[in-house]
């Protein structure tokens, strides 16, 4: 199981490969030729993974969108492939019982991404159909986004977790972790930092026991693993990226790698859908610059694609010409296609700061604020945004960075926010705030009565308060926002992702470990951190005790992010991986933003909660 | 022993026994067949076969109660022996452990038959006799285990295991509270969301309301998953019901405020929220501001439903503010910011005393100054009203209660952008901008040249004023201004 490519990175391709045929034999454990019914959100990952062509060598006959109705077809199979929700499973049951109602025999195969959970037979035996429905597991756990990132595509997953308390999904992450270590080897260096680590943990030592593999692994491909909730960073998420792949991705959302560009960035009268990797050689350029630093290298760029065209122009000789054609042609064109698009990006995207009229201050607050300067100020401008009704998630972002970095507002400032909020966008947007305060995103300070505590209480209290402080104290100690201006053409300090102004906190959490930095101030900053942490080492096995452990594999760090990371941190990672020699991976629950995660905890009545 | 046979006459416990004659009965049936199949074969295999059958007996007993109690065995066991009278004895004969003191009438009445059949089948020795019967003996108590553990509970720790590892699994056969909390608890140790909602659900459907509440108040983990299923079962009166009796009154209250949203008529939306606030949040101290914004929002909607009643009248009628314009949208459920555009655009100049008037909306809803102005000057410039802005915006206002005006100019050009007001407009209330490198870019982006001219020569930038020379258009007005000022001799250019 070679899986260390020639310049030491891991081959995800292999991961590819399993995953393409676990979804073979799940389309195969229906025979022959039938309908597929695929759930939209996993159109992508399904692409991603396959493409329709594939999904027809294994019999699929036609291909609908799950939706309400039943789709119009004769065929006598269906397969449904689906996420195992309730939602899904009424859907389908409803499907059963109308074609059922109109006379239709036909079997149904329904293929539970990434497993089938309880409600799904509890669903289908309340609504009569268990007998009539065949389930099968489709085990499709992380999927490669690109050489060095892997998402479980679950957005879901921050919601339900920290604001619902939802556990079902832990296993699917353990079971990703593992078959990881399947294919790369028992990873020995595990540090882990917050709630949902810590159960990820406990499980996945569980299941290693069972199966009797917990010992270290000498030909470990993977040096070290970090296990973090999204919970102990959460400034990072509403801030505003600075470099390119994050600014795309808050600007026109990518999508399981996939980016959709209007016609305003193609110059054309069509959309055109780009797979952004590492493939776009282009992108693979810019992706990390920040966005300052971008339209200088597509200028030079372009002008080197055009003296390309003009060396065409002068060739004389035939055989130059043919072999002009089938090898540099090719490459232009395909260089050309992408310039364009990424010029029309940059463009739209610095546009945009300089269009709309209070872009340029909304940054500049955004930076006051995490700099701890001009709170007042700041407040007024949110204030003021609120009352002109400007747009809810961009202003959300703000009173939320302002609450988590003044650890909770004062009371009378929060109740300020929480009424011109409800007053401008509607009170309906109770529930939007009220998730956000049981996120921990947007809260009000306590003011207890301590008289009436117990000391148990008091010392629980003291706990809290002093982890709700934490943000300036951690600021502090690891000096997070940097006091000197920072290079943002070659950057050479993480906060560049974010214009010099913060340093994604996880990132430096990462730093601190890998560093060996002296154990007393990490303890400390560790302390102020939400959740528990902890580090391990495995202990070898027996045939890995004589070889030696120095190995480039050790340089080799797999992030996983539990709630979803950025492409800022990602970013950072990159460059600290560049600058120290480490070479880091990252696997997460998905790719978020800050847009994606406050829509998702918008909540104004309108359907599911 | 005679009482242990009479099934009925026990005393002990009445439902117990009942339930289990029921059971019985079921299995009987069973026997029957088992009977016709089996005794078709030989000896051997009759005596196999007959354990089966009161193997299958035992285990009804396991089924209701603590597995593998002896007693309880022999209890159950004559019912089947008397039925297949031959095989129960040789198990007797042959098995000290089943209870043989309990088996002694059986056992007497048959035990020649046995002899016989030995004596028929002349060729087997001695030897090969008892072997047989060390087999019976081996054979039996495979069938014995391998029967009872299909139909006993398994090991809680077992079990969990096979959930959390996607095996198949049967939580049927906990019928001990103890047991049921165990599996619930190691559910919870092991973190797996998927097998904690199939153990709640499990308790749900096989304890007593009460028992299950009191239980699962005990584990806010489980409360959790119960309220993940039932949210996502999408019955959210019964996930408030439930929240409530499970001590999460706030949750609750939350969820109720949800469901008045789905009202889609105003005055059932409000009938109903009022009653929702009244009953679910009204006296919680937690709840306390949720209460005063509910409050808020009920008072908003009346206030829609009394404003829209009249203007659509008017409009219908063709009646100012609406002669020339009929209304376009409904005024109910929008933001309370947008219900005051609404009553700017509308009804600027009423009094006070109007219900729709902006004032009375202010002072209602205890608005500040901020909000009151911006919406009134976004409502002003969308509809050209400069006169109304001007007074809107006039000092004399704001100087009674602070020096600085309450909304910045470069708000107002802001909004007057927005509304794509013209020039002289713009120009007047960009002269206002207290931050004059604000106000030069703000000009500068959208050419107001009087007002970069004007600015400049605030600023004293004689440089800024020649390079501009060249964006202006020669001849114009502004070239005047401009050409008027760079010859005047009076100003002190700053150097």
């Amino acid at each position: 199981m070679a899986a260390i490519s020639s310049e030491g990175d891991l081959d995800f391709n292999q991961l590819k490969v399993l995953a393409r045929d676990e979804l073979i034999r799940t389309l195969e454990s229906m025979p022959d030729s039938k309908d597929l019914v695929i759930e939209p959100k996993l159109m992508k990952i399904l692409d991603r993974i396959a493409g329709a062509q594939l999904l027809r060598n294994h019999g699929a006959s036609k291909i609908f969108k799950l939706e309400l109705n039943s789709p119009k077809t004769d065929s006598g199979q269906r397969m449904y492939i689906c996420r195992p929700t309730a939602e899904n499973m009424k859907v389908i049951a409803d499907h059963i019982k109308s074609d059922k109602q109109g006379g239709k025999k036909t079997s149904y195969t329904v293929a539970l991404i990434p497993k089938k959970m309880y409600i799904c037979e509890v669903i289908m035996e309340e609504e009569g159909v268990y007998g009539d429905v065949t389930f099968e597991e489709c085990k499709l756990g992380l999927i490669p986004l690109d050489n060095d990132i892997l998402s479980l595509e679950l957005p879901e997953f921050f919601k339900s977790f920290y604001l619902h308390g939802d556990q079902s999904w832990i296993s699917p992450i353990v079971n990703s972790l593992i078959n990881l270590q399947v294919i790369f080897h028992k990873i020995p260096n595990i540090s882990s930092q917050g709630r949902c680590a810590k159960m990820v943990l406990e499980m996945t030592k569980t299941i290693e026991n069972l199966q009797g593999g917990v010992l270290g692994d000498p030909d470990h491909q993977i040096g070290h693993l970090f296990l973090i909730d999204r919970e102990v960073d959460m400034v990072t998420p509403l801030c505003t990226q600075t470099t390119y792949e994050g600014l795309v991705d808050e600007t026109f959302g990518i999508n399981c790698g996939y980016c959709e560009f209007g016609k305003d960035v193609t110059g054309t009268d069509k959309n055109i859908k780009l797979l952004l990797n590492y493939e776009d050689d282009v992108f693979e350029e810019i992706r990390n610059r920040h966005i300052t630093n971008v339209f200088s290298f597509l200028k030079a760029q372009a002008q080197h694609v055009q003296s390309g065209y003009m060396k065409g122009k002068n060739i004389t000789q035939i055989g130059q010409m043919k072999d002009f054609v089938s090898n540099e042609l090719k490459d232009l064109k395909q260089q050309s296609k992408s310039l364009t698009i990424h010029i029309g990006a940059s463009e739209k995207i610095l546009q945009q700061t300089t269009n709309e009229p209070d872009s340029k201050e909304h940054l500049q607050t955004e930076h006051a604020i995490l700099e701890g300067i001009g709170y007042k100020d700041s407040f007024s401008f949110i204030e003021e945004k609120l009352d002109r009704q400007a747009s809810a998630s961009k202003t959300l972002r703000l009173m939320c960075l302002l609450s988590l970095t003044s650890n909770g507002l004062p009371s009378k400032d929060f109740k300020t926010l929480q009424s011109h909020f409800l007053q401008s966008y509607g009170y309906e947007h109770l529930l939007t705030l009220n998730n956000l305060r049981l996120c921990g995103l947007f809260t009000e300070q306590q003011s207890t009565e301590v008289s009436k505590l117990s000391m148990s209480d008091v010392q629980k209290l003291a706990d809290k308060a002093l982890k709700r402080t934490a943000f300036r104290a951690i600021c502090k100690k690891w000096n997070l926002i940097p006091k000197d201006n920072v290079q943002l053409q070659n950057p050479s300090d993480m906060s560049y992702v974010f214009s010099g102004v913060y340093t994604p906190l996880i990132c430096k959490l990462i730093e601190q470990t890998l560093m060996k930095s002296p154990s007393s101030t990490l303890e400390e900053v560790v302390k102020l951190l939400p959740g528990d942490n902890c580090t391990f080492t495995r202990t070898m096995s027996a045939k890995g005790k004589g070889s030696g452990a120095a190995k480039s594999s050790s340089k080799v760090v797999l992030v996983y992010f539990l709630g979803g990371c950025t492409f800022a941190e990602i970013a950072a990672l990159r460059l600290l991986g560049a600058m120290k020699g480490y070479k880091f991976m990252f696997a997460t629950t998905s790719i978020m933003n800050g847009n994606t995660l406050i829509d998702s905890m918008i909540d104004n009545g309108k359907g599911k909660s | 022993m005679s009482v242990r046979y009479s099934l009925k006459g026990d005393e002990e416990d009445e439902g117990y026994w009942n339930q289990k004659e029921k059971r019985q009965n079921f299995f009987d049936d069973a026997d029957d067949e088992n009977e016709i199949i089996d005794w078709t074969g030989t000896r051997i295999e009759e005596f196999t076969g007959s354990q089966v059958t009161s193997a299958r007996g035992t285990n009804k007993n396991a089924s209701f109660t603590k597995p593998s109690r002896p007693v309880e065995i022999a209890n159950n066991f004559p019912k089947t022996g008397e039925k297949i009278s031959k095989p129960s004895f040789i198990l007797t004969t042959s098995s000290e452990t089943v209870g043989t003191k309990n088996l002694s009438k059986p056992t007497s009445s048959s035990a020649s038959s046995l002899e016989s059949a030995v004596k028929r089948d002349s060729k087997l020795s001695h030897t090969e006799v008892s072997k047989l019967y060390a087999e019976v003996t081996s054979l039996k108590r495979k069938l014995q285990s391998s029967e009872r553990s299909r139909w006993d509970a398994p090991k809680v720790s077992d079990t969990i295991i096979r959930m959390v590892m996607g095996e198949p699994f049967s939580l049927e056969m906990y019928k001990s509270l103890p047991d049921k909390l165990t599996l619930l608890d190691s559910a919870i140790e092991y973190h797996d969301g998927n097998s904690i909602t199939a153990i709640v659900l499990f308790l749900k459907k096989t304890l007593k309301n009460s028992i299950f509440i009191s239980e699962l108040r005990k584990r806010p983990v489980a409360i959790n998953h119960y309220a993940v299923y039932l949210r996502s079962m999408g019955d959210e009166e019964v996930l408030a019901s439930q929240l409530q009796i499970l001590g999460r009154k706030e949750e609750a209250a939350m969820c109720r405020y949800r469901l008045t949203l789905q009202e889609s008529s105003p005055q059932a939306r409000y009938q109903s929220m009022k009653k929702c606030t009244d009953s679910y949040f009204e006296g919680s101290k937690i709840l306390h501001r949720e209460t005063v914004l509910l409050r808020e929002q009920c008072s908003l909607l009346n206030k829609q439903i009394l404003i829209e009643g009249a203007d659509s009248k008017a409009s219908r009628e063709r009646k100012p503010p609406f002669a020339d314009c009929p209304k376009e949208a409904e005024l109910y459920f929008l933001p309370l910011i947008t219900t005051l555009y609404y009553c700017c655009k509308y009804h600027f100049n009423q009094s006070q005393s109007s219900i729709s008037s902006p004032e009375s909306l202010v002072k209602e809803f205890n608005m500040s100054e901020k909000q009151y102005v911006m919406t009134a000057a976004k409502a002003c410039a969308n509809q050209r009203k400069w006169a109304d802005l001007d007074t809107l915006l006039a000092p004399k206002k704001w100087i009674m209660k602070t020096k600085k005006p309450t909304v910045g100019f470069d708000r107002i050009v802001g909004i007057l952008l927005k509304a794509k007001a013209p020039n002289d407009i713009l120009q007047k209330y960009m002269l206002m901008m207290d931050d004059t490198t604000k106000r030069l870019e703000t000009a500068k982006k959208y050419k107001i040249h009087s007002v970069v001219i004007e600015t400049l020569k605030q600023m004293r930038d004689l440089r800024g004023l020649q390079n501009y020379r060249t964006e202006v258009t020669y001849g114009s007005s502004e070239d005047i201004q401009l050409q008027t000022l760079l010859k005047n001799t009076s100003i002190k250019w700053k150097t």
